[in-house]
């Protein structure tokens, strides 16, 4: 008793939307659990990191679902691949965003005076980038409804650039942040110099991977 | 007339009705699915625009196709020494594709009524006159119609969708635009609709115009809704915090209501005539004792009880499938439902037009397929797309064998 409902999938345009909004609300976590770790409260550091754990396994079931609603026998509007590159990008940002996690849950951290302000301004350019790349996702369903073309094509380019631009602004941040860090080597334990230098990295790649995922709805818009 | 002869009719009648019924339970809710799926339209609204409409549309323009399936198969005149197997046939047919649409139904398989009947009533063919004696010509010319009439639709929906998504979903002021696009629209729906009915349509009212006057007077009808179009579009106003694309969907969602009617205007009119074909056969066989060679014209009562038969299926049956396709198909907003719709009755309407018993079912599949090909379906299943055009190699075969054994059973126990 279903008539030719069948011929309808369900569209992935909503979901994907609703997984970003998973995945940056994983990202944004960090800057509470940064915080936690400025002030020592290491109790706090473990409660943020489940969270963080937790709300990356919602949208991993969530990228999930997605990903079995497109197998290859689906006609979509634009190409699936592309579209699941979207996803992939936007589950890498969770996925590091719980690494960060993990990875400050394994020592009882400091977070070194030379190079606290900077980490601060570095990791809010980062969810900066996090934020836009969301809201350019957010953008799908419209692109939807507009049939992928007219004014919401021009408004997601725009968008785009600057999500580039700040991107490139995280990646100076990030290098300048390195300095830091290896010209106080001398005052800070060589394994937290190691320690710091890794998360500093992890931090540039949420950015990163905000960007990727940009690119490829770029493509996406482009064909 | 004697009691025999009633109780034969009333047998006919209770059989086609049957028909009617499946019909209206399986298939009208393909037809509404878009209406309902979009929101345009509550469950219980659409039934009831369902029903008017199929009724309209059966004892309107029902006429045409019921000709092509009484004769069009089998050379009635086989049958002028004993006109009482045609009768029989008939009998076997209408049963036979009602049993297989009813379990269609049952079991959610979206098959087609139109080419059930038309297995029905090659399997009784073979039976009787015989396998070389079927005008395969004619059935050659429906098949082909089977293939072409998803195609047409397609290509319909197709521009259709493609033209709002250039002149409205494109624009930056798609508000203007579809102020502008709307009554031309309902221009185009109005003038179809209204011609089909007035170009050899209305026989049994006696109102018969030539191509000439009834493209004239379906111009003005279309000119006056138009014009009503326009002024109540005029009225809309953009909603607080309403995106402007969101309130196109909006006039759209009023336009679907109009497809709405449109499409089940066209379904009425190309498959009531699966259900009172055959019966109509029986009946000129048992009115007349004898085959009419040339073409009646279907008394239209009978018109009628297919039409009546249609909407108490879509009352008991029908909506249920209804409401599940309203679940299911809530991907498809006003601005695609639109274009398929309309894509889907444009061709279904010529069809019938043109005596060509297209399936219903399939002209709407094969106009989603046309909106998605432009880009506005979200996500569609390929698979199930290729089970719908699977059931056309299965109906075919299975109600011809069904429609063989019973009348077999028939032919031994009544004959």
């Amino acid at each position: 008793m279903r008539g030719i409902s069948g011929i309808f999938r369900q569209s992935p345009f909503g979901p994907i939307q609703e997984h970003m909004q998973e995945v940056f609300k994983c990202a944004s976590l960090l800057r509470p659990l940064f915080e936690a770790l400025a002030e020592e409260d290491y109790d706090r550091v473990n409660e943020i990191a489940d969270q963080i754990i937790e709300a990356e396994n919602i949208s991993d079931k969530k990228k999930n679902k997605i990903r079995n609603n497109l197998p290859k026998d689906v006609f979509l509007p634009v190409s699936r691949r592309d579209l699941l590159q979207i996803v992939s990008a936007q589950d890498s940002i969770a996925d590091t965003a719980e690494d960060i996690a993990n990875l400050l849950t394994l020592r009882k951290t400091e977070i070194p005076e030379e190079i606290k302000d900077k980490l601060f301004e570095f990791l809010d350019e980062v969810l900066e980038v996090c934020k836009q790349a969301s809201l350019v996702t957010d953008e799908l369903l419209e692109l939807f409804k507009r049939s992928f073309g007219g004014p919401e094509v021009e408004k997601i380019n725009k968008m785009l650039e600057e999500l580039d631009d700040t991107e490139a602004r995280t990646e100076r941040l990030g290098t300048e942040l390195s300095k830091k860090l290896f010209e106080s080597e001398d005052k800070i334990k060589p394994i937290s110099v190691i320690f710091w230098f890794k998360l500093i990295e992890n931090i540039g790649d949420l950015a990163d991977y905000a960007k990727k995922m940009g690119n490829r709805l770029r493509i996406l818009i482009a064909k | 007339m004697g009691i025999e002869q009633y109780i034969i009719l009333i047998l006919a009648a209770i059989i086609g009705f049957y028909m009617a019924w499946n019909i209206g339970a399986n298939d009208v809710a393909n037809a509404m699915g878009t209406c309902v799926g979009s929101g345009s339209l509550t469950l219980k609204r659409a039934i009831i625009i369902a029903g008017t409409f199929e009724f309209l549309g059966a004892v309107f323009v029902g006429a045409h196709v019921t000709s092509t399936i009484k004769g069009g198969i089998i050379p009635p005149e086989s049958f002028s020494d004993n006109p009482y197997i045609l009768m029989w046939g008939m009998f076997a047919a209408l049963l036979a594709s009602g049993i297989f649409l009813q379990l269609a139904t049952y079991y959610g398989l979206p098959v087609s009524t139109t080419h059930s009947i038309i297995g029905a009533v090659t399997g009784f063919g073979i039976v009787s006159v015989g396998f070389y004696n079927i005008n395969w010509d004619t059935i050659g010319m429906i098949a082909l119609s089977w293939v072409v009439s998803p195609v047409a639709g397609a290509i319909v929906a197709f521009i259709m969708f493609f033209t709002i998504k250039r002149k409205i979903l494109f624009s930056s002021n798609p508000m203007k635009q579809i102020k502008k696009t709307a009554p031309f629209l309902i221009f185009l729906i109005f003038f179809i609709l209204i011609h089909s009915l007035l170009y050899k349509g209305l026989k049994n009212l006696n109102l018969n115009l030539d191509f000439n006057n009834a493209s004239l007077l379906a111009a003005g009808i279309g000119m006056i809704a138009a014009g009503i179009c326009f002024l109540l579009v005029k009225k809309m106003h953009l909603k607080q915090n309403e995106d402007p694309i969101d309130f196109v969907e909006r006039v759209f969602g009023n336009l679907l209501i109009i497809t709405g009617c449109y499409i089940t205007f066209a379904h009425g009119a190309n498959d009531v005539a699966n259900a009172i074909g055959p019966l109509a056969a029986i009946y000129s066989i048992v009115m007349n004792k004898a085959i009419v060679t040339q073409s009646v014209s279907v008394p239209i009562w009978i018109l009628i009880l297919g039409g009546a038969g249609i909407v108490v299926g879509l009352a008991t049956w029908g909506y249920r499938v209804m409401e599940t396709m309203g679940k299911k198909i809530t991907e498809l907003t006003p601005t695609r439902g639109f274009s398929a719709t309309f894509g889907a009755a444009t061709t279904v309407l010529i069809c019938s037009k043109m005596g060509m018993p297209v399936s219903t079912t399939h002209v709407i599949v094969g106009s989603i397929i046309g909106v998605a090909l432009a880009r506005g379906v979200a996500a569609l299943n390929v698979n199930i797309i290729k089970d719908i055009f699977a059931s056309w190699i299965f109906t075919i075969p299975f109600t011809a064998i069904l429609t063989m054994i019973i009348y077999k059973v028939i032919e031994y126990t009544i004959i």
